[in-house]
């Protein structure tokens, strides 16, 4: 039902049920906000938002009020004004000075509203709220002095991923986000997947930057530095850039990494292939050996964090093949070095990613064997972005050029991991191969319907059926653990943390929304559609990489390098 | 033991049901003087709500403490009419006599101290309750013999 | 067991007894007075001597300054109001009561009653402006009838009201009445009861809510205590008939849980009403249904506000929610739920059994019936008083409670406490009633008023209540959590002394004054809760009202009433110093120098007028400015 109100002296046509900031934002009129989330009921918190409403002495939060035929609307009047300046200046009285040092300087939403309110005094002035910041985790970093207390992180790890690490603690001026019992963040049910820190406002949670520590290497005579990047993070690119489609931005990806100074540039696809045959080693184990399935994967490491601690009864389902980004590790350490006869402590290796739990998995005791780590840093798209700005690139100039690493032949697989269903999609083609012996050219999922939550099916193999489930992001994993519980005839369990996947994940740029995920999302499907090589198995290259370097059969049993183990972990849930 | 304890204690409360979060809390405040850490964890499992929110929930309140009560557990009445016959002295006096803070306890487990809002006796105002037993009226240099006393009798029994 | 009774102003009284009575004021107020040592003195008295005599525990009388307060009545004579009966004087003044003696010192006031022999030179209650000027309608079982016996209230004509309610009436008839009637909310919003009870039966959900607000952490207050405590049964019986006029069947009382002796009396209470059928399955075979559990707060004064309170009662932090929806509409568990006061629902019975229009004949116009309010600091007694409306508030500050104490001089009246306003002398002339306290830009509050005298400083108070308001807020939004802070900092800058390390603190403190009003205003436009929109109600209203105040504090930096310490400059005087030198170890900053028998001095830089020297000093010689 429509009917008319006021805003600005002028009549608008409004549903109801509408909120006011909904209506506001249809008609283009911008209010600020702090604390409303899309998609999220609104919690009326921040009292940015604030509206007048002719005849009324109280101003009303625009995001948490319905529309009403008697409502006369003032967005913008001197008290309004006021009001909103006011509420910035409370925070900015109780918030540290510190912009020009902020990993959020220049793209902090604190920041931008004061200049926008135009606040060029510090009228109101007291103590502040001091506290320590907790770098206690290798992914994410808590200072607790800048939050103001949206409660956007509390929400999202809540309400979406289904962790609620942090929670409103104490009241008062005393209110702090914190995890359970003040404990820190690396000893906290934290799965690190990031989606926290895309929502901050503010410099209250970030990620922890390792670009500048990465640095130091490239001054290393003693290092080579080589850097790895999923075709993810060149769609994710291609989207951020705003690239035309017909520009090859493999090709400009490695160029901008040469230019930084990274002489061994590769991408994971060569790694997605190895992972997709060491899963169906896994998952013939279990057949031979009656289970246990289902098997889930875990090419996630966010997922794998809260098996290990929320379900450890589900540990030994987990697939003990390494994920795509820690076989790149294990590639580049163990195939390329001896390709280039170097040895594997000679290079020092950077994986791109949009991840920021990978930074957590490349740091698992178990990632590293004899001293030598897979990957030696994980960088998040968001950093990659930020060291081209540091090196002065630009990127629709850069003149290209490509070198023999950029040749490695590598199937689809790597186009598909970082979207939900493409693991499970690659992983059941390459064992039908296993199982059948031959490669079928049908889909088992089409990829094209990546933005379902949950999705069941059978897939028939040879005399087999088994039974697939594929879970979009942690907001269903209730209903998997449901199912889990009632259901014996399931065998693959495929989940992602982020919703999206990885194209939703917690190192992309801040400015990531659901429409550019999606877009990305469809570079990624363009391409893989013009690729050759549709299974893994078909790869070439890899089978030598097999018999010559990896020294294994393809599958192998459980190879150390290959391969690892989880663990039962003891936090607060 | 204290496990046992817990429980029997948590049996009363169906589990899932956050609506019996504050009741269990009161419980075990009650039993052991404060909320141990090990019992956030039982409880989140029986009530299948996460520590955090335990954790957030329990914080908001002022009845619920993280850390045990003393031998002596002091609570100053900090109402309006306390505060008008003077609280804040009182207050000041304790903290330094007793060396600890509101919330706190003393490091050889003797002390407690919590400062509260109104307990009811404002016309006897001020009003500090030791172990649960109230004084009214109360003047600083009554105060200072209290813990003197206390003290005193403390070093003896050592 | 029936009892005769006759009634002086309201207050019921048993009149015949064979035997000796006494019946002892138990209520928080009188517990931590002494009471229950008082009352373990009497039975021990009474058995060691082997005397037969009936003993009861009741609530309180709302004399709460007289505690521990005992009524004796022996056969014969009148019945004895006696004061400040503490464990150590039982045994005499039991003495001299057998004896048929007076005991003078603790004799406050007799029930007149013709048939029995009076006391000599006691005043009799109806000559006492404490009780004949108050109206006590909702307090008329207070203090004089066992709250933990059912039987008692049944004989004071309890639960009459509901089974008439139940029996005659449709829950669309009940509303209709309390609407009429002109009950208002208690709680100090007065909004009508009627009306919230109509939208709550008229929500076509199937599962309702009934919740009895008494969470009163307003410090200050403490009228629902006391009436739980006094007469636990009809805040029961309200709640029943109110439960049934909405068509809910889950009532919940929320409580502070420092209220032990309120919660015993209520749990102990639903218990019998259980028994007795009045509460349970097809009460008295209606076919109504009602279960009243008791929640108790873990302590927030912000969980007094309904939305935070239904928040807190489903396990969460007591933050509130914004508003639409009402509870009325979406309350507890999403369900619609009523939410009112404990005195609400005190009056209801009353109203049910002696009809509206008698209700509506009580009060003013738009404000009907009658108020209670606890009043504490610097009067005479500190006391629960329950008036008509449309009494003056002199009339219950100077008559009723008598005035200030030792002769001192009135100074202010905070009305409703740290979210109330605060009041001058010429004010006290106003009317008690929600609308003429409006007019008048006042507001009622809900029924705590604390009294200053000369020797209270204004701008102190206020940093006390700005103090409780930063630790009160829930911290949800912005302009509230970071607000009360500012606030409370503004007036530790007026009332202190300012920090060396900070060059510009005259400035910073005169800024702090300058923002008071703007950051205020847009505290109370844009805070989520009532708690942030009034935070700075007190000290808006004292702004104008105490301008010399501000400014003394501000500009002279000095305290005339000597309340803020660090106003105050310590000088020794050097004709009364004997130069004993016992002041200058206990000075925590050495600030004081000098050697034995000479004068001693304080280094003005180094004090920091904790005014430890003045307790040490024997002769006085510390003077305070
Ligand atoms: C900060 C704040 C504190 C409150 N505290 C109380 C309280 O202690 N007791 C109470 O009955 N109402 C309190 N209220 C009012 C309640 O929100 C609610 O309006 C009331 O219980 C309704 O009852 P009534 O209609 O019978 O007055 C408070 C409101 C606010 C904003
Ligand atoms: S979080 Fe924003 S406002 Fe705060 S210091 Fe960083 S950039 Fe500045
Ligand atoms: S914005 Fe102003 S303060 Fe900040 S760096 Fe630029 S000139 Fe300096
Ligand atoms: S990183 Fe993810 S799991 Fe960790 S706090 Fe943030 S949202 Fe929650
Ligand atoms: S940490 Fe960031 S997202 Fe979380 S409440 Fe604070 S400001 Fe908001
Ligand atoms: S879904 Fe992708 S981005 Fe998100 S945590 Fe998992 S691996 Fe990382
Ligand atoms: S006004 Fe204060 S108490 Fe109310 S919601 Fe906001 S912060 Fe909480
Ligand atoms: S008031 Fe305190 S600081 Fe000042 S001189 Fe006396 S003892 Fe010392
Ligand atoms: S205690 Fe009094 S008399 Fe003695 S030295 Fe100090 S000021 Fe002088
Ligand atoms: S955006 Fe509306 S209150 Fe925060
Ligand atoms: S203010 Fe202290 S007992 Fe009431
Ligand atoms: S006499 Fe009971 S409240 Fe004071």
């Amino acid at each position: 039902m429509t009917f008319e109100i006021e805003i600005n002296n002028k009549p608008v046509k409004v549903k109801r049920g509408e909120t006011i900031l909904e209506v506001l934002n249809r008609i283009g009129i911008k209010v600020p906000t702090l604390c409303s989330m899309k998609d999220f009921v609104p919690t009326g918190m921040c009292r940015l938002c604030v509206v007048e409403l002719e005849g009324r002495d109280m101003l009303i939060p625009s995001c948490s009020f319905k529309v009403e035929e008697w409502m006369k609307i003032k967005t913008h009047s001197p008290r309004v004004i006021l009001a909103r300046k006011t509420i910035i200046e409370l925070l900015l009285a109780n918030h540290p000075d510190d912009c020009l040092y902020c990993e959020r300087n220049g793209n902090c939403e604190l920041q931008q509203h004061a200049e926008d309110m135009h606040v060029r005094e510090r009228r109101i002035v007291g103590g502040r709220n001091q506290t320590l910041v907790d770098k206690s985790s290798i992914a994410i970093i808590h200072e607790p002095s800048k939050c103001i207390l949206c409660g956007r992180c509390v929400r999202i790890c809540s309400e979406q991923m289904q962790i609620a690490t942090f929670s409103f603690t104490r009241r008062g001026i005393g209110t702090s986000v914190r995890p359970a019992l003040d404990k820190p963040i690396n000893s906290s049910n934290c799965i690190f997947c990031g989606q926290c820190v895309r929502l901050c406002p503010t410099a209250a949670l970030a990620d922890r930057v390792n670009f500048s520590e990465m640095q130091v290497y490239f001054h290393d005579p003693h290092k080579k530095m080589a850097v790895t990047y999923s075709p993810a993070v060149a769609a994710i690119l291609a989207e951020h850039f705003n690239f035309k489609t017909s520009r090859n931005i493999n090709a400009v990806i490695h160029s901008i990494l040469r230019k930084i100074g990274f002489e061994i540039v590769f991408d994971t696809s060569m790694a997605a292939d190895v992972m997709m045959v060491e899963m169906c080693g896994d998952f013939l184990n279990r057949i031979k050996q009656n289970g246990p399935f289902p098997m889930f994967t875990s090419s996630c490491p966010a997922w794998v964090k809260y098996v290990e601690q929320s379900h450890p009864q589900f540990i030994k389902n987990l697939c003990t093949a390494k994920s795509f980004s820690q076989l790149a590790g294990v590639y580049a350490k163990h195939v390329i070095t001896r390709q280039k006869s170097l040895l594997p402590d000679d290079i020092y290796l950077v994986s791109i990613l949009p991840c920021t739990a990978a930074k957590f998995e490349a740091s698992r005791p178990q990632m590293t064997l004899m001293g030598i780590s897979d990957i030696d840093s994980v960088i998040t798209v968001r950093e990659f972005i930020r060291m081209i700005n540091m090196y002065g690139i630009d990127v629709h100039r850069i003149i290209t050029e490509i070198n023999e690493d950029f040749s490695t032949s590598a199937s689809v697989s790597g186009k598909l991991v970082n979207i939900s269903g493409g693991t499970t999609e690659m992983f059941l083609k390459t064992l039908s191969y296993f199982i059948t012996g031959q490669v079928t050219e049908k889909s088992f999922i089409s990829t094209r319907l990546v933005n379902k939550d949950i999705r069941e099916f059978k897939v028939q193999m040879g005399d087999n059926t088994f039974g697939v489930v594929v879970v979009n992001g942690m907001s269903s994993v209730p209903v998997l653990m449901q199912l889990l519980a009632e259901r014996q005839d399931i065998h693959f369990v495929e989940v992602m943390a982020c919703n999206n996947a990885c194209m939703g994940g917690g190192g992309l740029p801040l400015e990531w929304t659901v429409d550019t995920a999606k877009r990305s999302m469809k570079y990624l499907l363009d391409w893989a559609e013009t690729d050759k090589i549709k299974c893994p198995t078909q790869n070439v290259q890899l089978k030598e990489i097999y018999k010559n370097y990896l020294n294994v059969p393809m599958p192998s049993e459980f190879n150390e390098r290959l391969h690892t183990y989880f663990v039962k972990r003891d936090v607060f849930v | 033991m204290s496990e046992d304890k817990l429980e029997s204690l948590l049996q009363v409360y169906p589990s899932g049901r956050q609506e019996y979060l504050i009741p269990a809390l009161q419980d075990m405040q009650q039993q052991w003087g404060y909320i141990p850490e090990w019992a956030i964890k039982r409880l989140a499992a029986h009530l299948q709500i996460p520590a955090s929110t335990i954790y957030g929930v329990a914080t908001f309140y002022n009845q619920f403490r993280f850390v045990p009560k003393g031998k002596y557990h002091f609570q100053l009445c900090y109402g309006t009419a306390c505060y008008l016959f003077g609280a804040s002295t009182l207050l000041q006096e304790l903290e330094s006599m007793l060396g600890i803070k509101d919330g706190e306890i003393s490091d050889d487990g003797i002390f407690s101290l919590e400062v509260g809002g109104c307990l009811g006796g404002c016309a006897q105002a001020p009003v500090v309750a030791v172990n649960g037993e109230f004084y009214g009226n109360l003047s600083l240099s009554q105060l200072q013999k209290m813990v003197e006393n206390i003290k005193l009798e403390e070093s003896i029994s050592a | 067991m029936a009892l005769s009774s006759g009634t002086v102003n309201g207050l019921t009284y048993r009149r015949n007894v064979s035997v000796p009575f006494i019946m002892v004021g138990m209520g928080t107020c009188g517990t931590i007075a002494g009471a229950k040592r008082t009352f373990e003195a009497i039975e021990q008295y009474l058995t060691e001597r082997s005397i037969t005599a009936q003993c009861a525990r009741v609530g309180c009388l709302g004399l709460c300054s007289l505690e521990p307060l005992v009524e004796v009545q022996m056969p014969g004579r009148c019945r004895l109001l006696l004061k400040n009966v503490h464990h150590s004087s039982v045994a005499s003044l039991l003495d001299d009561l057998f004896h048929q003696i007076l005991p003078v010192e603790h004799a406050f006031a007799q029930y007149r009653d013709e048939s029995l022999s009076a006391w000599g030179d006691v005043p009799f209650v109806d000559e006492l402006p404490f009780f004949t000027l108050q109206n006590r309608v909702v307090l008329a079982n207070c203090g004089k009838i066992n709250p933990f016996d059912i039987d008692e209230y049944l004989s004071a004509g309890g639960y009459k009201a509901f089974q008439k309610a139940i029996s005659g009436y449709t829950s669309a008839e009940l509303c209709d009445l309390i609407e009429e009637s002109g009950l208002r909310g208690r709680s100090g919003g007065g909004f009508p009861t009627g009306r919230k009870w109509k939208s709550v039966l008229y929500s076509n959900a199937m599962q309702k809510y009934l919740i009895c607000n008494a969470e009163e952490s307003d410090p200050g207050a403490f009228m629902d205590r006391a009436i739980i405590e006094g007469d636990p049964h009809r805040v029961l019986e309200g709640m029943a008939i109110a439960t049934y006029a909405v068509g809910a069947n889950k009532a919940y009382i929320y409580i502070r849980s420092e209220y032990s002796i309120a919660i015993q009396t209520l749990e102990h209470a639903i218990r019998q009403a259980k028994e007795r059928g009045f509460l349970g399955h097809n009460i008295l075979n209606s076919g109504f249904s009602l279960d009243i559990a008791i929640k108790k707060c873990p302590g927030a004064f912000v969980c007094g506000e309904e939305t935070a309170l239904i928040a807190s009662i489903e396990g969460k932090r007591g933050m509130p929610e914004t508003k639409p929806p009402y509870p009325s509409i979406q309350g507890l568990f999403k369900k619609p739920t009523v939410v009112n006061n404990v005195e609400t629902f005190a009056n209801v019975p009353v109203i049910v059994q002696n009809g509206p229009a008698w209700f509506a004949s009580l009060g003013t116009t738009n404000s009907k019936g009658t108020k209670i309010f606890a009043i504490s600091g610097k009067t005479k007694y500190t006391a629960l008083v329950e008036v008509n409306m449309g009494t003056s508030l002199r009339k219950v500050i100077f008559d009723i409670v008598g005035g200030i104490k030792n002769g001192k001089r009135f100074r202010a009246l905070f009305l409703g406490g740290p979210i109330g306003h605060c009041l001058t002398d010429e004010e006290l002339d106003t009317p008690i009633g929600f609308d003429e306290l409006r007019q008048a830009g006042l507001s009622m509050g809900s029924g705590g008023m604390v009294v200053l005298d000369e020797d209270n400083c204004i701008i102190d108070t206020l940093r006390y209540f700005t103090h409780f308001m930063q630790q009160q807020s829930c911290g949800k939004c912005i302009p509230c959590r970071e607000g009360t802070r500012r606030l409370s900092e503004i007036f530790d800058k007026l009332t202190r002394k300012p920090d060396p390390a900070v060059k510009a603190a005259p400035i910073e403190r005169i800024k702090g004054i300058m923002q008071l009003e703007p950051l205020a205003d847009v505290m109370r436009t844009t805070s989520l809760c009532g708690l942030g929109q009034s935070a700075a109600t007190p000290i808006l209203s004292a702004l104008q009202k105490f301008k010399p105040d501000f400014e003394e504090h501000l500009y002279e930096r000095k305290c005339s009433a000597k309340v803020c310490k660090q106003l105050k400059t310590y000088t020794i005087s050097p004709k009364l110093c004997t130069g004993c030198g016992i002041c200058a170890p206990k000075c925590p900053t050495e600030a004081i120098k000098g050697s034995l028998r000479s004068t001693y001095r304080i280094i003005e830089e180094l004090c920091i007028s904790c005014g430890k020297c003045v307790d040490a000093c024997k002769f006085n010689a510390i003077l305070i400015q």
